[in-house]
């Protein structure tokens, strides 16, 4: 049943015209920005790198701005369910309220995930059209940072059932913001550039929050090194796509413990 | 069939429902009456399991009411009836044919049949944003009787209708009784419950002032609403 349910949430937003100017829009943007991709960039007189160390940059942006769309596709699930009816019509039906649960947050995630692909393929498509390079790292990384949809959609499903939408929306961004400024300040700290520049020697281990905290940084880092087939700097024993798919399955546990004892 | 043992609800300090009991039988036709406040959609929303009970037990066909199979022969009308604006009377009548199991050409031909009784066709195709109130409640009793339901809820089925609209309602839930579904209606009319209904209950702050048979209600006054009127300040007199 949650299954249908997901289908629905997909076809649900899919009928509104704003999704399709936004794809469109989106990757009318990447199309026109071709010529950045082709362009071998020069820093000091040095070669800045291939065509993908652009497309890289690329990657992350529509990875950041995806983050920040699921966050407003996810804020308003349970309320405008529950204002328009729906929460209703599902379960006043033989549903259980953990396949609602499931279907709106797979969904949701479905939805966001296939549109990503879609912007992230559409770069693939331009390189390998303009340089004849195909890297399927790309694509493969992209499913990958689809983990981190599945965490914000998630961690904003069950802050939204314990305090106001936006609220919740500010709190899940916090969370990646943190993750962000502590995973970004780690590879910084440890990184070839910084020990050229202050001629230190190797830092000090993290504090142990900072190898526990969700690694959504790590996930989009761990992606970048599929692109740029380069080694991967990880923060602590474990791998940071183990570190957010269980800080994901605690989150929507939680949900769904919130949402069996909520009132409709 | 329905069965209410102690059942109370308790929202922080205010007590909705109060240590309610009784039965509704197979086939009943059940109005549950009360000024505004008295705990008649709280019962309603407990029998569904969109709330749980503080205390007591409320079990349909034997099966508690907050589980899933007990919902699988339930028709459900809301006071305003609400469908997600992005989708027709048709796709939310589909909606509900496929959460009850119905598919194909089954769910095809019911669809029609309850479209037809609600005097909609023609008109379900429309998008849901460019009903009015009337037309909602129409497609919402359209997606409650799909696939004659055992029991039917109606939490104030006709609020919005025109006298017309009253009618159609009052036809299609005669042809339901033909099927021995079991009706509970939560209704402010009481005109229309001294009509139709067999059996009747009077709650008040939380609590069941009476239960008995219309017939066994009217001899203890003119009309319903005497009585009604006659409980009501008994209860809770006049400032």
């Amino acid at each position: 049943m949650f299954i249908k349910i997901a289908q629905y949430t997909i076809v649900d937003q899919m009928k509104a015209k704003s999704f399709y100017l936004l794809l469109a829009m989106s990757m009318g943007l990447l199309f026109l920005m071709r010529g950045c991709y082709s362009t071998d960039y020069m820093i000091n007189g040095q070669q800045a790198g291939g065509i993908w160390d652009v497309s890289r940059l690329i990657f992350q942006v529509i990875v950041m701005g995806m983050l920040l769309m699921v966050s407003m596709l996810s804020m308003r699930i349970f309320t405008r369910d529950q204002n328009d009816g729906s929460m209703q019509m599902f379960l006043s039906r033989p549903v259980k309220r953990w396949e609602y649960v499931l279907g709106r947050l797979f969904g949701t995630w479905f939805l966001a995930s296939g549109f990503m692909l879609m912007l992230h393929s559409t770069v693939f498509l331009i390189v390998w059209f303009q340089s004849g390079n195909l890297n399927f790292g790309y694509i493969a990384a992209s499913i990958i940072c689809s983990v981190n949809l599945l965490f914000i959609v998630s961690a904003i499903c069950l802050f939204s059932l314990l305090m106001p939408d936006f609220i919740s929306v500010l709190f899940a961004l916090g969370l990646l913001c943190t993750g962000f400024v502590s995973d970004g300040g780690y590879r910084l700290l440890n990184s070839e550039l910084f020990a050229t520049v202050t001629s230190s020697g190797a830092q000090p281990p993290p504090e142990l929050w900072r190898i526990l905290y969700p690694k959504l940084f790590m996930v989009q880092a761990y992606a970048d090194t599929l692109i740029s087939q380069s080694q991967f700097l990880n923060l602590g024993p474990i791998h940071p796509i183990i570190n957010v798919l269980g800080f994901t399955l605690l989150l929507i546990a939680l949900t769904l413990l919130v949402f069996n004892k909520k009132s409709i | 069939m329905i069965v209410l043992d102690a059942v109370t609800k308790k929202f922080g300090d205010l007590t909705a429902v109060d240590t309610v009991s009784y039965q509704i039988n197979k086939g009943e036709y059940f109005a549950l009456l009360g000024p505004n406040g008295a705990g008649k959609t709280t019962i309603i929303k407990m029998l569904l399991g969109f709330i749980q009970p503080t205390s007591g037990s409320i079990t349909i066909n034997g099966i508690p009411c907050f589980k899933t199979r007990a919902r699988k022969n339930i028709g459900y009308i809301a006071e305003q009836h609400m469908i997600p604006p992005t989708l027709s009377g048709l796709e939310y009548l589909r909606r509900h044919a496929a959460l009850i199991g119905l598919s194909g050409k089954k769910a095809r031909v019911e669809i029609e049949r309850v479209v037809e009784v609600v005097s909609m066709s023609g008109r379900e195709k429309k998008k849901s944003a460019g009903y009015s109130k009337g037309m909602k409640q129409r497609i919402g009793i359209a997606a409650a009787i799909l696939g004659t339901p055992e029991l039917l809820i109606l939490d104030e089925p006709i609020s919005g209708l025109d006298p017309m609209g009253i009618r159609d309602i009052r036809k299609i839930i005669d042809s339901l009784r033909q099927n021995e579904t079991t009706i509970v209606l939560n209704s402010h009319l009481l005109s229309e419950v001294e009509k139709t209904c067999d059996t009747a209950a009077i709650m008040n702050q939380g609590k069941i002032i009476i239960k008995d048979s219309i017939d066994a209600i009217l001899a203890q006054g003119e009309s319903l609403e005497d009585v009604f009127v006659k409980y009501i300040t008994q209860n809770n007199p006049p400032l």
